[in-house]
């Protein structure tokens, strides 16, 4: 049986993945993209005097008048995109010198998941004064002039994890990070409120040009996300999966409707959010970069995804490392005025766990295995996370999820 | 010579930890990859000497399951299909490790056909069969990735060695297979 080789796909190979599943059109521009440029050499980190060149080139375009970048930085971290921490001087306004520290962020060759620079823009631009957010400045969606598609950002102060944790989570991500009793209350119900507040956000006014908008009252929510993944599996899976399959039957078997269409973070957990530990007050929300107006039921089942939680001091497991289950389902339907379904609740749980599963488990596989990413090592490590998520995944579909 | 791969694994690790790793306090990019690749090598020091067994039985698994589901329900079976299951094994102990492989990945996207364009009617042998497979399978991907710190209680998960062992000596068509509700 002759199989395609999935790192030079032809255009008319490309083309029939792109009529096979329905995506949002900027989802699609970053799909395709990524599948043309995979065709190319191994991807190279950027050597830190090319990469200050061409954000000099970049910031020539937008800043009028003298300026400085300082000291240029790669940053730890970042599994996705790229980021580079620099201070910039210049001028304001009224011609006084200013210095500010700004972040880079930029799409990689590959990693461990393919987004759109100009949805997280806009998104992240839309969220500020609704929830604490970093300030946006700039974006490059082609990566024309930066080489690759890139944002640049204001930076914020806080940290992802507490110095001294709860409980140990993952040091990649911050997957499972947990938090001491004394932090645990005011985070846990900023991270709540500031949920609902992105679910109430009247997201019809706000310029997400990048944004296909489902219609409410049909399945086209719920579609449309598992249509994204299957594409993603099809463009990354080293091999199929028993599993995959079955899962992506049952949830075209169970697709919901989406009563209303509100902002999705769609990435919202322990881990990306900074907070100040001497406050105790979130600082940022992070991570919008799969945000998407859909359900507010799949930022819910995300959020209350076992993978997250870590334990208290007597064992009992908190949604996040922050609070019980309970406690945050009464605050969240308190804060928001909406009231939880629990079908959609789990037909949520089932396409988070099938998305986890082939971003970890497909994606970061093939990142590594073309030599396309920033971080190969992390790369290869982390598809422990799409193979833990695939075990869960079929316990899920075993124990009640075919039965629904 | 005494060939050992896991020694030279071990031995890069702890170069690594001793050596490399204190001197980069200061540079967390690196020291964040060289840590990585500290945990890289210990779990491969763990699984490397079983891909072969590993690959073979995915192979043999996969086999097995082709071959009964073409027996129970030949209707079901494309002619690509019909011809792999029935065409002779060989001596794939002589295969090598890459050859097995493709072999086995292209049987596997087989079975996704199978499983998307000829659904399995009711009370047929093969879905309790299916999820047997599909059990053994997520036990080979758990233990071989037991040391990423990802997959849920690792310490419970027995190590790659011992996976494939009791599923070499306890063949796909031998075990007990799950009860499963059907579909909807």
């Amino acid at each position: 049986m002759a199989l395609a080789d999935k790192r030079y796909l032809s255009d008319p190979d490309i083309d029939r993945i792109r009529s096979a599943y329905r995506v949002e059109r900027t989802i699609d521009e970053a799909l395709t993209w990524k599948l043309r440029r995979r065709r190319g050499p191994d991807y190279r980190l950027p050597p830190m005097a090319e990469l200050q060149a061409r954000l000099q080139a970049f910031l020539l375009r937008q800043i009028a008048g003298p300026f400085d970048i300082l000291d240029l930085q790669r940053l730890s971290g970042g599994g996705s995109k790229e980021m580079f921490r620099f201070g910039l001087r210049r001028n304001d306004e009224q011609s006084r010198p200013i210095e500010e520290t700004l972040i880079l962020r930029m799409t990689p060759g590959e990693s461990i998941v393919e987004t759109h620079r100009l949805r997280e823009f806009q998104i992240i631009a839309a969220m500020a004064g609704v929830v604490p957010v970093p300030p946006v400045l700039w974006v490059d969606v082609d990566g024309t002039v930066l080489g690759n598609p890139g944002m640049l950002c204001g930076l914020v102060e806080g940290v992802a994890k507490p110095k001294v944790a709860q409980h140990e989570g993952g040091s990649i991500s911050g997957i499972g990070a947990g938090f001491p009793p004394a932090l645990r209350e005011p985070l846990f119900e900023q991270f709540v409120d500031y949920l609902a507040s992105i679910h109430r956000f009247d997201w019809r006014s706000a310029a997400l040009t990048a944004f296909d908008t489902p219609a409410a009252g049909t399945t086209e929510a719920a579609r449309l996300g598992l249509e994204h993944w299957s594409r993603v599996w099809e463009e990354d899976s080293l091999e199929e999966h028993p599993v995959i399959t079955l899962a992506r039957q049952w949830l075209k078997r169970n697709l919901p409707v989406a009563d209303e269409i509100r902002v999705v973070h769609n990435d919202y957990r322990n881990g990306n959010f900074l907070f100040n530990e001497d406050t105790r007050e979130i600082t940022a929300i992070l991570d919008w970069e799969l945000a998407r107006l859909g359900d507010i039921h799949e930022d819910l089942a995300w959020v209350l995804f076992p993978g997250f939680a870590s334990p208290d001091e007597h064992g009992t497991p908190l949604v996040c490392g922050l609070g019980t289950r309970e406690a945050f389902l009464e605050r969240y339907s308190r804060a928001s005025g909406i009231t939880v379904d629990t079908e959609k609740l789990h037909f949520y749980t089932v396409l988070n766990l099938y998305k986890l599963a082939i971003l970890g488990s497909a994606t970061n596989a093939r990142a590594a295995a073309d030599r396309q990413s920033h971080l190969d090592v992390m790369m290869n490590f982390s598809t422990g996370l799409g193979y833990g998520a695939l075990a869960c995944l079929y316990q899920i579909l075993k124990t009640g999820g075919a039965a629904k | 010579m005494k060939p050992d791969v896991k020694q030279h694994l071990q031995s890069m690790a702890k170069a690594l930890n001793e050596i490399v790793l204190p001197e980069l306090q200061d540079k967390p990019f690196a020291l964040e990859q060289a840590n990585l690749v500290v945990a890289s090598l210990n779990l491969l020091a763990e699984v490397q000497e079983h891909q072969f067994a590993y690959v073979r039985q995915e192979f043999d698994d996969t086999r097995s399951l082709l071959a009964a589901w073409r027996l129970a329900h030949p209707e079901g079976a494309d002619p690509a299909m019909q011809q792999i299951v029935t065409a002779p094994q060989g001596d794939t102990d002589t295969q090598g490790l890459g050859e097995l492989a493709k072999t086995v990945t292209g049987d596997k996207a087989r079975l996704r056909i199978l499983m998307d364009k000829a659904p399995l009617p009711t009370g047929s042998p093969i879905e309790p069969l299916l999820h047997s497979y599909i059990e053994r399978q997520l036990a080979r991907e758990t233990a071989w990735l037991r040391l990423t710190g990802f997959i849920p209680d690792a310490s419970a998960i027995p190590a790659i060695a011992n996976v494939l062992d009791s599923q070499k000596n306890t063949p796909l068509h031998t075990t007990d297979h799950p009860t499963y509700p059907p579909h909807q």
